[in-house]
């Protein structure tokens, strides 16, 4: 709201004062009009980008949740909300596997981000000690951000592999009746999230380093001379410093993590033993290319899309309350 | 109704876009590491992220799966009958097409065969446009059987075609239901061919529905049970018994369990993926049939029925084999790559027994060869005692559309009838390891020759024809297969490893999630 009010603003206090009100009226909305002109036209070559490949798909995805659709994904019959009932099931079918498959994308979430978030700040703590060659490990420490999540699934299909058996003694360690903890239903999520961590470690050792190097140094320095321990400083400056930076990363992470698609189709393939990996984007996969059911996996995405947008729209709010500024 | 039509063109571009950009809208937002000011972005700036979920999905939909590991095609063969089993990807490198010659009336082809095959593909390709200059035929490359007829189906609306096309055997009805398909049958009829009677008696009865052969076969493939003649004879098992029954197999798989001092096993005696296409075959064997009526052979099938004694006879048997200790399961088959897991324990004996295509013999034999400690054997698949049945071929076959000039469409058959010569089907079938699908290319001396150097490639066109016609044997036409054999491998994990204990009621619930789906096509089919 507040760029128009500005432009407006920029408009009256032009050097026509003199006019009688009603006309300084009719020239500042022509100029209006003329600066909205203006300003589309600049703001076209994106917005028709977003229009085409952003607001018209996410529209019509929203309009074909309400049909069925034939292979050639032709709207053959209008459906109401049935799609969306099945989904949630409220269909009396009393199959919940949709839901089921929801569960499990915040299991892998609940996985994934605590793990990510706490190796990442282990490592950047690491990586802020003051020791020769940092800048080697640093750049260690950062090198996954630098590998696919297509070339680290592969990487990590070998090792997960039952023909390299580097993950074999984890299985005899459990004494699980499997040759891959990919095919058992107790590890296969496990298996995908601690791959998982392990990719996005990168980018999140990147960010909480920043964070941390942003941290003003004299504030350690009063708190030695204060006597603070070096685990004090931790929790009492480092940590609640560092609390946006987590916090976002937090936001970004449960995002990505609710997004994830490539890995589980590259060590998993389907929907795993069990329907253990089964994650919701990877239904939704299933029911675009495996089943052909357009209509059907558009009401799943409209379902997925209103899920993040609550959460993201949660997070930002805790995310503006709990910040600490210096 | 014509406003419908109108939005046709864009539907392919928009579905694809659709999920994706959903998903990138969904959050994409925070894609740059704005790491101290973090709540400055209002949630609706969409576009940078927008590219992002959309690069990383989609190539590793259908590229990343196939780079995984080991180096067979089971990956590419995912949801379809199997390819050759040992084509080492990375390393072929592709027949260039020859220049097509003035004057010649181009016909577009769609492949969905890759790797060594592919490279057969072409040449064959090559051969028919050096062989005449009325036609000449453009041969396109497509990632794999799944992705030829999405291709195809999103394909419909704008009219670009192909004028041949080659679909793998559960793409039948689908083929049928694009209603831009000319039976072949029209053009052996208008020509007076006696093409049919001469084609594989199994194979022309999968691909004809209806009393009409819609496509011409091209690859042909079979299952069959491979075994290692030495670990045979090392523990006194026949090793020229061709059919075996679940119990002889048990017992067999009992006698092969080797395990040394510590009780480790280091030969076991069946590995297996759980793969969909082996339980259709199980199902045959038992003359049960998979979907009702009469697995859509005379009508269109409106429900699946595979959930009965026959599947529950075959998975129980698989889970004995499992709980003794003598079988090896490893993981479900289609879309993974867990085939090349099963083929390695077997080329390697860590495994005597195992069930997969005839194409992948001589992957199995050329691979085995080095070691020297197997001896490829091949038998029919094994069944319960006193079952009658057969089984039920693979592979995939050229469809002619309706597409482009009489000319073309003249071309297209003119190129899908010489793939059928005999001395074609030979050539081919000897580069490949799939059957030829005419019983007068046996007659050449290159199929002979052949078959002198891997006698056993015989016992799978042996069992073929020992194969009684029924519509169980014909195998199962309907829309929606791939999904269905999905279901299956799901229930057949759900037994096997033990989390559901009644396999009919795995069963139950994939034929119940099966039907769901099969009833929505049909729907949109009438």
């Amino acid at each position: 709201m507040r760029k128009p009010v500005l432009l407006k603003d920029s408009v009256l206090s032009d050097k026509r004062v003199g006019l009688p009100i009603a006309a300084k009226r009719a020239v500042s909305q022509h100029q209006q009009r003329k600066a909205f002109g203006l300003a589309l036209l600049y703001l076209s070559p994106a917005l028709l980008f977003l229009i085409a490949f952003t607001y018209i798909p996410f529209l019509r995805s929203i309009w074909l949740s309400f049909f069925i659709t034939n292979p050639q994904g032709d709207t053959v019959r209008f459906n109401g909300i049935n799609y969306y009932t099945r989904i949630l099931n409220l269909d009396g079918s009393g199959r919940s596997e949709y839901l089921q498959s929801m569960l499990t994308t915040v299991y892998f979430s609940l996985l994934v981000v605590p793990l990510g978030i706490v190796f990442a700040l282990a490592l950047a703590l690491l990586a802020t000690l003051n020791v020769k060659a940092i800048l080697f490990f640093r750049t260690i420490f950062t090198s996954s951000i630098a590998i696919s999540v297509a070339s680290a699934s592969v990487i990590w299909a070998l090792i997960y592999s039952p023909t390299t058996r580097a993950t074999q003694w984890i299985i005899d360690l459990l004494h699980l009746n499997t040759h891959s903890l990919l095919q058992h239903s107790s590890t296969a999520l496990f298996a995908v999230a601690f791959m998982t961590t392990w990719t996005s470690l990168g980018f999140n050792f990147i960010v909480t380093l920043a964070g941390i190097q942003a941290i003003p140094k004299d504030i350690y320095e009063s708190a030695r001379i204060d006597g603070a321990s070096s685990w004090q400083s931790f929790r009492f400056i480092t940590l609640p410093l560092l609390t946006p930076t987590l916090l976002f990363l937090m936001l970004i992470s449960t995002i990505q993590s609710f997004q994830a698609f490539t890995q589980f189709n590259v060590l998993i393939g389907n929907e795993g033993p069990d329907s253990a990996t089964d994650v919701f984007v990877f239904a939704i996969f299933t029911a675009f290319w495996k089943d052909n059911r357009y209509g059907f996996a558009s009401a799943m995405s409209v379902v997925l899309f209103l899920i993040l947008l609550a959460l993201t729209s949660i997070q930002y709010r805790l995310l503006d309350q709990r910040v600490h500024y210096q | 109704m014509n406003r419908v039509k109108t939005l046709r063109p864009l539907n392919a571009l928009l579905l694809i876009g659709l999920v994706m950009t959903l998903l990138a809208a969904c959050g994409g937002k925070p894609a740059a590491p704005a790491a101290t000011a973090p709540a400055t972005n209002p949630p609706a700036t969409v576009a940078p992220a927008t590219a992002v979920p959309a690069a990383t999905v989609a190539p590793a939909a259908t590229a990343a799966p196939a780079a995984t590991a080991a180096p067979t095609a089971s990956s590419a063969a995912a949801t379809s009958a199997p390819a050759a089993t040992s084509a080492p990807a990375p390393t072929i490198t592709p027949v260039p097409a020859i220049a097509q010659s003035a004057g010649s009336t181009k016909i577009t082809f769609w492949y969905g065969l890759t790797g060594a095959n592919g490279n057969i593909v072409r040449t064959l390709v090559n051969t028919y446009n050096s062989s005449q200059n009325t036609y000449y035929v453009e041969a396109i490359q497509q990632p794999d059987y799944d992705a030829t007829i999405t291709k195809f189906n999103t394909s419909l609306a704008g009219g670009d075609l192909p004028n041949v096309v080659q679909v793998y055997d559960i793409g039948t009805q689908r083929m049928i239901d694009t209603k831009r398909i000319l039976p072949v049958q029209n053009f052996i009829d208008k020509d007076g061919l006696k093409l049919v009677d001469d084609l594989e008696p199994a194979v022309a009865r999968y691909y004809t529905i209806g009393g009409k052969l819609y496509s011409l076969p091209f690859n042909s493939s079979a299952p069959v049970m491979y075994y290692d003649r030495n670990a045979f004879k090392e523990v006194g098992l026949d090793p020229d018994k061709k059919i075996w029954t679940y119990d002889e197999l048990l017992d067999a798989a009992t006698k092969l369990t080797k395990k040394d001092a510590d009780g480790k096993i280091i030969r076991s005696g069946v590995v297996f993926t759980l793969y969909s296409w082996i339980y259709e075959q199980e199902l045959a064997t038992q003359g049960a049939l998979f979907a009702d009526p009469t697995n859509g052979r005379e009508t269109r099938a409106n429900k699946l029925i595979f959930n009965n004694d026959a599947g529950v006879k075959w998975l129980s048997f698989l889970k004995q084999l499992v709980d003794a200790g003598v079988g090896t399961n490893v993981g479900r088959d289609s879309g993974t790559t867990n085939g090349s897991v099963r083929d390695s324990a077997f080329v390697k004996g860590e495994a005597a027994i195992t069930f997969n295509s005839i194409a992948s013999l001589r992957g199995y034999i050329n691979n085995t060869k080095a070691a020297g400690k197997v001896d490829v054997g091949v038998a029919y698949l094994p069944r319960p005692t006193g079952a009658k049945g057969g089984v039920i071929i693979g592979g995939a076959s050229l469809w002619i559309t309706d597409q482009g000039t009489p000319e073309q469409q003249a071309g297209a058959w003119d190129f899908v009838k010489w793939t059928s010569n005999p001395e074609v089907q030979a050539t081919w079938s000897s580069s490949t390891g799939y059957y030829p699908i005419r019983k007068a290319a046996y007659d050449v001396q290159e199929m002979k020759d052949t078959l002198a150097k891997y006698p056993q490639f015989s016992v799978a066109v042996e069992q073929l024809r020992a194969t009684e016609p029924s519509f169980p044997t014909q195998g199962a036409v309907f829309g929606t297969f791939l999904q269905t054999r999905l279901a299956i491998e799901a229930a057949m994990e759900q037994f096997i490893s033990g989390s559901t204990a009644d396999a009919k009621a795995a069963l139950d619930d994939a034929a119940s999630k099966a039907n769901d789906t099969l009833t929505e096509y049909n729907s949109t089919q009438q």
